[in-house]
């Protein structure tokens, strides 16, 4: 106690500013804060069933109560320091002020209540720097590929290993198509069901081969295989832009490829199979280091080879926690059906007696293949759990989230500070008056719609003319010596107003660039100007820099305010 | 200048011995304070620790008053002699109030430096009105105030924080009083060991020491608006103007208000021009040097009342005499008028009857006097209507 008075008298007698906003005790408590904070995000992952708990990093805070604790712990320590900081006040005193002492004052209480309210970002250091402790992104990024590698036995969804999938030999990948018809009746003698829903997949529509070409029949269906002709389509494109998309899948860009080679692979099999189990972290050349291990092991059909993989896979889902009843032999004697490693069973994704356990996975594209009756591998979320260890070494820096808090910071520390340079009754009549402000936008927003057409440009509109109404009249009010509380109130508005302004001018003129471009180039929806690029970087800058700078005016100008006369 | 400083010094210490504690002890810390000097500061202080602890009699410190009275003798100043600069200067100033049919004015006052003016007046007269325009807080409808302050004005708001207006409510204080104190004092520039120093000085100055550790809820409204002086006087104001502080003060307390106010505005070092109001009329008279009667928002020399009775003998009397008895006893004496409110008899006489015959002649019928004053220049005079 001793120690926090000498500290208050030193700073009351050299630092009044520091001494009145409470910035160093500020400061001292929202260390504790966030380092108590950073324990909570240490301890919230302590193994890997956290991390498999939660799909990003920051649902470990928002699907927690952490993030309840820093809204109490934030409103908390803001109320205890209103209670001081409104305490002394020298500007309503008329204390003597050096020019730019309110600004300062405003940076401060900005910082006071920035600190206040981002436990967040200590929460998320210490769950990222936990997860470091716990895990090294070079192992884990080998043991995803291990997973990768080997996982292509795990045969759970039989849609992975249709033959649309295959990756590798020349000429796969393909397009393929099929039908239960085919074009001028020539259809074969078979007894398909036409309404059977199995022919409700995409690509399934009458008639969607080209008898012309070589195609293959197997079990009552027809199926086409071809690549795209890409030139042809760009030319045909360039010349008519309105083509759709749709139409590159007409027969005339398609170059059908003779693959009856292949035709056993039409029952789902290893050999189709190209899927990237994790995909965190991993690039296009692992992806193709995953395919050439797959077709080489394969290929070779070499027993040991199979088994050693099995074996990898399983002591993997040891290390990660992966529940499963699989043993080595079992599931080499289910896997492995040479030549053409066909499925004959479905390893279940839980344990099968389960009450209420069911796979959704199954596929309209061939016939169903049964589950079987006891194994089950059940991998969980364990993407989950990759993906947030390579978001701890790899996450981007979340600025919509810096944004935010910068934002709510900068709204609080205005409010008290228009509170702390006006006065209560001015505080109340503002907000009253604020709420009349929206009221009216809301009121012209819905009735104005005889002048704007357009919903986006009426608004846009709108916030434009009421933003530069409010600062027009804060500055005539000032000129023509209106009563002071009316020029307070129109402040207190006002000081809101510029970067509203300033945002909604560069969104009009972000939406004018769009609409002047898309008049030239209609289909070009997703058309970005150059300067729309650059306001997505830099806008949050421009429209802080401009609260700021109103900010400073602001406080130059209430000072003149206060000391003019009534 | 260094004469009056020692001037001040002598009368402290003669004040002191003769047994006038108070007087002598607010004299010395006066004298002290236009040291500005850390070190007298300090000595100052133990002297104060002293004599604030010592309960029986005071003259036991007499010893310890003139060591610490050479001390600060020893300290050497040089100051410019301020007094009677003008620093006010308000030219036909008049305020109409929208509402209401209530104007002020025209008034004109010329502030100087160690000037006090009392403003008197019934309620709603425009007292108030006049404090807060030559505050500049209001705004005169006509006319003009203008300040000469000793620096440079960088605005409006550095007009105000260099003149000090304390209204009749002032506002609470939060926190403790000596933080208050010392928040006022570190914006003036009077930083770290010096601050600290200076603010228990202004405390002892303002027989504030043995409540420096109170809250601002456990004040009496007497130590309120010493507390205020205190803050007022730390912030070296060049004007002061008071709205009705020796309200709701008993009557030492006002005493003492009112001692403190004329020593500090004629300080030899930092002479203060002042304003204030009061109903206390003779209280207000005894110390200020001009006096602003107000009725109706017009000042008494608009109010042809000075010319009236300009030549008059006007005496106030409090007696249980009947008003027969009174007029039987002057009626040698060319009585010209007595009115009765009640309360006091006032009796307009001829101008050649003075004051002294005017006693004679009550202590020769034996009349009973429970108060007796010659208003004859006082303000009194134009409340009696």
């Amino acid at each position: 106690m001793n120690f926090i008075n000498k500290i208050n008298k030193y700073l009351l007698e050299n630092y009044p500013l520091i001494w009145n906003t409470r910035l160093v005790w500020m400061i001292g408590v929202n260390i504790l804060v966030h380092i108590l904070f950073f324990a909570i995000g240490f301890l919230s992952a302590n193994q890997i069933q956290d991390l498999k708990e939660h799909h990003n990093l920051e649902n470990f805070f928002f699907d927690s109560s952490a993030v309840y604790y820093n809204v109490l712990f934030s409103i908390f320590i803001i109320l205890i320091w209103i209670i001081f900081y409104i305490r002394n006040n020298a500007f309503k005193n008329l204390y003597y002020l050096p020019k730019f002492f309110l600004f300062k004052q405003f940076c401060i209480i900005f910082l006071i209540f920035f600190i206040s309210i981002t436990q967040y970002f200590s929460f998320q250091k210490g769950l990222v720097t936990k997860i470091k402790l716990n895990y090294n992104w070079e192992e884990v990024d080998v043991d995803i590929k291990s997973f990768n590698k080997n996982a292509l036995f795990l045969a759970q969804n039989q849609s992975d290993y249709e033959i649309k999938n295959k990756q590798y030999p020349s000429p796969f990948p393909l397009e393929v198509s099929y039908s239960d018809k085919l074009k001028n009746n020539i259809q074969e003698n078979n007894n398909i069901d036409d309404n059977a829903d199995y022919f409700l997949e995409e690509n399934v529509s009458d008639f969607n081969i080209d008898i012309t070409k070589p195609y293959i029949v197997k079990n009552k269906l027809f199926y086409q295989f071809y690549s795209i002709n890409e030139a042809l389509w760009l030319k045909d494109k360039a010349e008519n832009p309105d083509r759709n998309w749709y139409s590159k899948n007409d027969f005339k860009y398609r170059i059908v490829k003779d693959v009856s080679q292949f035709k056993d692979l039409i029952h789902p099999s290893l050999l189709n199979y190209s899927k990237q189990l994790f995909i965190s972290g991993q690039d296009s050349l692992a992806y193709k280091a995953q395919l050439k291990n797959h077709q080489e092991l394969l290929e070779s059909g070499d027993e040991a080879e199979i088994k050693k993989a099995l074996t990898t896979f399983l002591g993997l889902t040891d290390k990660y926690k992966i529940n499963h009843n699989l043993d080595v032999e079992t599931w080499f004697k289910l896997v492995y059906n040479q030549p053409s490693y066909l499925l004959i069973t479905l390893i279940n994704q839980s344990p099968p007696n389960i009450s209420g356990n069911f796979n959704d996975s199954k596929s309209r594209f061939y016939d169903d293949i049964s589950f079987s009756e006891r194994l089950y591998v059940s991998l969980g979320n364990t993407d989950n759990a990759f993906k947030n260890i390579h978001d701890a070494y790899f996450g981007k820096l979340q600025v919509g989230f810096i944004y935010f808090f910068i934002g709510f910071a900068y709204f609080l520390a205005l409010f008290f500070f228009i509170f702390k340079t006006t006065s209560i009754k001015n505080v109340l009549l503002s907000i009253v008056a604020g709420i009349v402000v929206l009221v009216i936008i809301v009121w012209l927003m819905s009735s104005t719609s005889i002048f704007f057409k357009n919903s986006e440009s009426r608004s846009y509109a709108i916030m434009l003319i009421i933003s530069f109404l409010i600062i027009a009249f804060s500055i005539i009010s000032y000129i023509l010596k209106w009563k002071k509380i009316s020029i307070y109130i129109m402040w207190s508005i006002g000081v809101f107003a510029p970067p509203i302004f300033i945002l909604f001018s560069c969104l009009s003129y972000i939406r004018q660039l769009r609409l002047a471009h898309l008049d030239l180039y209609p289909k070009e929806y997703s058309y970005q100007s150059n300067f729309e690029i650059w306001f997505k970087s830099f806008g949050f800058f421009v429209v802080f820099i401009t609260a700021s700078i109103t900010v400073f005016l602001y406080s130059i100008y209430i000072r003149k305010l206060k000391g003019r006369p009534e | 200048m260094i004469n009056k400083q020692e001037e001040l010094i002598d009368n402290a210490v003669l004040y002191f011995k003769r047994g006038d504690f108070s007087l002598g002890y607010r004299m010395l810390l006066d004298a002290a304070l236009n040291t500005d000097n850390e070190l007298i500061f300090t000595k100052t202080l133990h002297f104060v620790a002293q004599y604030e602890k010592h309960t029986g009699d005071k003259i036991s410190l007499l010893d310890t008053f003139k060591k610490c009275a050479k001390e600060i003798k020893s300290c050497k100043l040089e100051i410019q002699n301020e007094l009677g600069t003008t620093i006010l200067k308000a030219t036909n100033i008049s305020k109409n109030y929208n509402t209401g049919r209530f104007i002020l004015g025209p008034v004109n006052v010329t502030l100087n430096k160690g000037d006090i003016f009392g403003l008197v007046g019934e309620n709603g007269n425009g007292k108030t009105t006049l404090l807060t325009v030559l505050a500049s807080i209001l705004a005169p409808t006509n006319g003009k105030v203008t300040y000469s302050f000793s620096t440079e004005n960088i605005d409006d708001y550095d007009v105000l924080s260099k003149l000090v207006y304390i209204p009749q409510r002032t506002a609470v204080w939060y926190g403790k009083v000596l933080d208050n104190l010392k928040f006022a004092l570190v914006h003036h520039n009077i930083k770290g060991n010096k601050n600290d120093l200076l603010v228990l000085m202004m405390v002892a100055r303002f027989g504030l020491w043995k409540h420096k550790d109170l809250k601002w809820s456990e004040l009496s409204s007497g130590y309120k608006m010493r507390f205020e002086l205190a803050r007022t006087m730390l912030r070296k104001p060049e004007i002061i103007l008071l709205d009705e502080p020796l309200a709701n003060l008993d009557i030492l307390a006002q005493q003492i208000i009112l001692e403190d106010l004329q020593m500090l505005s004629k300080s030899a070092v930092n002479p203060i021009a002042m304003v204030f109001s009061s109903q206390q009329l003779y209280e207000v008279e005894k110390i200020s040097d001009h006096v602003i009667y107000l009725r109706n928002g017009k000042p008494s020399n608009q109010l042809n009342l000075e010319g009236k009775e300009m030549e008059s003998l006007i005496i106030e009397l409090d007696t249980e005499n009947t008003r027969d008895e009174i007029e039987g006893v002057f009626s040698n004496q060319e009585l010209q008028k007595l009115a009765f409110n009640g309360g006091v008899y006032i009796l307009y006489f001829a101008t050649e009857i003075t004051f002294n015959d005017v006693l004679m002649a009550i202590a020769k019928h034996n009349i009973s006097v429970q108060y007796i004053r010659d208003i004859s220049k006082s303000t009194r005079r134009f409340f009696v209507y």
